[in-house]
């Protein structure tokens, strides 16, 4: 076990991408298995708490520790092994997305999940459910999640296989490797039928795996995990399609959405006109008419895919006068380029609030598909009313947006959080969610009240106490 | 104006080199193939003299007939024509340039242009070789250009420095990065490229100057840099990460 206790040797672990900071004593770096299980015993008889540390790439503080000890899991690195034929790939908890990528890289199969930030590591992927842009067609991490490694608050241990503990209707009561006794009971909730990541994960007769994903290092801390893979498909063609006209692009997701089109990506991200606007500078080719934006992916192979551009293209003419201005990606530098045009937005906002001094306000909600452009709708007059300024780009496949509000004074901070909690209500109202894919983490703990009743949280907190009396691991995070 | 450009068939540079079974050549499954970079920026100030001045730009690579991709692309860019030199996969500089030399003397081009090197074998020779070949002035590392008349200025990146040059036409140039800002192939006419006839011709042998004896992946070590802790450096610090370890 390495420990630092010289603050400036491990300052950058007290934050991580929301800014938000905490504060500690001293940094765990454990170098096997054993060292944890001694630490999380000793935390239980001493008294002591612990928060985990992945990447720090979170949005909402989870890692950051509140007067606890960190324990970063970055001496567990490596990536396993990899079952060609199960199309399964066992890594360590702090391999990173890129690192994943990398290794698979012609090997014929592939990770789905595809969260932006590719520096994250599993662990904290699988902390969060992490979610990304190809999630419309697969899913979340949580569906790619095969076996966990854990080692729980208490010191125990547990080796779970998606398919072997499952819930008696509301209710859990299974062992430990070590033999103790683990029983508890689940609200009796339905969790909102859009993509979520608020809250533990919650169903009558659910697999036990699924409670600890997504559970943001509260209930057990991942040691290591094994990852599904599939079939990396031949060959997948991006292609970024101008809109002139609001309507016209929810016509055109409308359609691609349905079963009967003629294309069926894989990926529909959106960039809306403030989006374009503050990526101009830099990319100069964005057609001047352009309102919106979308970028889709869509899977073929070398034979299918000439008449895949031709429907393509024939789509986008369907629905935008700017059919002819889309751009296409093929090769890896092209698709590539295409991604690197969606990464900039987020770093564009960050620089803007950096320069303003100013927090970053940005929703991560989902709606029913049927609600979503009501909602962006709604979304807009508010923030035009209250002449703020903001940006939206967003998972449109999943009704998923992250609405970023750029404020430049402390007063119109104030203004903008109220807007903002509103945006964030008539999600809930609508039967969304209050954080689709970055969870609640220590920042947005109001939010999740708005979502469920006293009730509901307290039996979370049941949960937590049945796995964790001592109040030793990640605590402050979600409730 | 009647322009010339030399385009190269490289990996994709976000692909995964590695050896191939010979020892002499990189494995070429999996890999996809794309326009030179550099290349592109010679397309690009081609396709904009010629909307400038009018006249026809005329792509030519050399290889097999798996070349015709990268003709395909150049056509979607906009290129009035494509021509393969049909024959073995070049690796050597000297039986490139002794045949895009033969189709110059065949077309008379008023300009040819080039990216500065292929970032495959990076043999950096074609330029300096087309011009002694053709007898014309060869302006290498380009990274402005203007062309008035017969009257050619270009500025070329040296060590430290920039350097401005004079020549007339017929030259070649040769691109560096920042020429212009490549313009993105556009659906359509991606769509129609396909379909536009390829001249094809076959390649002289010519007898090999160099051959590669073997190739093999640098090894990964980091290397470190070391800045001092002062204010000024932050924002090269920040510069760095982002652009060169492409880590924020
Ligand atoms: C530019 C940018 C883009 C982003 N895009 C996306 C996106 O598309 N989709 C998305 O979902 N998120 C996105 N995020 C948010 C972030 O990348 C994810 O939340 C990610 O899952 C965090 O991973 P991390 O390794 O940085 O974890 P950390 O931030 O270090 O930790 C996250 C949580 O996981 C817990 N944890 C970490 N390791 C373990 C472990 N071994 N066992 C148990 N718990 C653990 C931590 O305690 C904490 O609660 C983005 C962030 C940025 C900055």
């Amino acid at each position: 076990m390495i420990i630092k206790t010289n603050l400036d040797e491990f300052n950058e672990y007290l934050t991580d991408a929301s800014c938000f900071t905490g504060y500690s004593e001293s940094l765990y770096i454990p170098e096997s298995k054993g060292e944890i299980v001694e630490l999380f015993k000793r935390a239980n008889s001493e008294g002591f708490s612990i928060t985990i540390s992945g990447a720090g790439t979170g949005l909402t503080g989870s890692r950051v520790p509140l007067g606890s000890i960190i324990l970063s899991m970055e001496k567990f690195n490596s990536i396993k092994s990899l079952a060609k034929n199960e199309k399964m790939l066992e890594v360590e908890s702090f391999v990173r997305l890129t690192e994943i990528q990398d290794y698979l890289e012609g090997s014929g199969l592939f990770y789905p999940p595809n969260p932006t930030e590719k520096l994250a590591t599993i662990g904290g992927n699988i902390g969060n459910n992490a979610s990304g842009s190809r999630t419309y067609k697969y899913g979340a991490t949580r569906k790619y999640i095969d076996f966990l490694e854990i080692i729980l608050p208490s010191g125990d241990t547990l080796d779970l296989r998606r398919g072997e503990i499952f819930a008696n209707g509301w209710h859990f009561d299974f062992c430990s490797n070590e033999g103790n006794r683990i029983k508890f009971d689940l609200p009796e909730i339905s969790m909102p039928s859009v993509k979520h990541s608020a809250g533990y994960f919650i169903e009558k007769n659910m697999d036990l795996i699924d409670l600890f994903i997504g559970a943001e290092g509260t209930l057990g801390l991942i040691v290591s995990a094994r990852l599904k893979l599939l079939p990396a498909p031949q060959e997948v063609l991006g292609a970024i399609i101008f809109f002139d006209e609001h309507n016209k692009m929810y016509d055109f997701l409308n359609y691609v959405k349905s079963i009967e089109a003629a294309i069926s990506p894989r990926l529909i991200e959106f960039f809306d006109d403030n989006s374009l606007e503050l990526l101009r500078p830099a990319i100069s080719q964005i057609p001047s008419k352009a309102v919106y934006a979308l970028w889709i992916e869509v899977e073929s192979d070398g034979e299918k895919a000439d008449s895949d551009l031709e429907s393509i293209y024939q789509v986008a003419q369907k629905f935008t006068n700017l059919a002819d201005e889309t751009w296409l990606a093929q090769s890896n530098s092209e698709h590539k380029r295409l991604a690197e045009f969606r990464h900039a937005l987020p770093l564009a906002v960050y620089e803007k609030i950096q320069q303003y001094k100013q927090q970053k306000l940005g929703t991560d909600t989902a709606v029913p598909d049927a609600s979503l452009k009501a909602y962006h709708e709604e979304m807009i007059s508010l923030f035009k009313f209250n002449e703020l300024e903001y940006v939206i780009w967003g998972h449109i496949g999943n009704s998923h947006f992250h609405a970023n509000i750029i404020t430049k004074t402390n007063e119109e901070f104030e203004n903008a959080k109220n807007i903002f909690n509103k945006i964030v209500a008539r999600a809930v109202a609508l039967g969304g969610t209050v954080s689709a894919e970055h969870g609640i983490g220590k920042i947005k703990k109001d939010y999740l009240k708005m979502l469920y009743n006293n009730g509901v949280i307290n039996s979370f907190r049941q949960i937590k106490i049945a796995f964790d009396r001592n109040s030793v691991l990640n605590i402050g995070n979600i409730f | 104006m009647n322009i010339l450009v030399c385009v190269a068939r490289v990996p994709d540079t976000a692909t995964k080199i590695m050896v191939g079974s010979g020892g002499k050549a990189i494995e070429q499954n999996g890999v996809k193939y794309v326009v030179n970079p550099y290349d592109e920026f010679a397309l690009e100030e081609a396709l904009r003299l010629r909307e400038k001045n009018g006249g026809t730009v005329t792509a030519v690579t050399i290889g097999t007939d798996a070349n015709v991709d990268v003709l395909r692309t150049s056509l979607a860019m906009g290129v009035d024509k494509a021509m393969l030199i049909k024959g073995d996969e070049p690796t050597d500089s000297y039986y490139v340039v002794a045949n895009i030399a033969k189709v110059a003397k065949e077309i008379s081009p008023d300009l040819i242009l080039l990216g500065k090197q292929s970032v495959d074998y990076d043999s950096l020779q074609l330029p300096a070789m087309l011009g002694e070949m053709l007898e014309m002035p060869s302006v290498s590392v380009v990274s402005a250009l203007t062309i008035e008349g017969d009257e050619v200025k270009a500025e070329r990146d040296i060590e430290g420095g920039k350097e401005q040059v004079a020549c007339k036409l017929p030259a070649i140039i040769s691109a560096q990065k920042g020429l212009n800002d490549p313009r993105y192939p556009k659906l359509p006419d991606i769509m129609k490229a396909k379909s536009k006839p390829i001249d094809t011709r076959e390649a002289e042998k010519t007898t090999p100057k160099t051959s590669i004896l073997a190739i093999e992946i640098p090894s990964k070590a980091r290397a470190g840099k070391v800045m001092e802790a002062t204010d000024e450096n932050i924002d090269e610090v920040v510069r760095l990460l982002n652009q060169e370890a492409k880590v924020i």
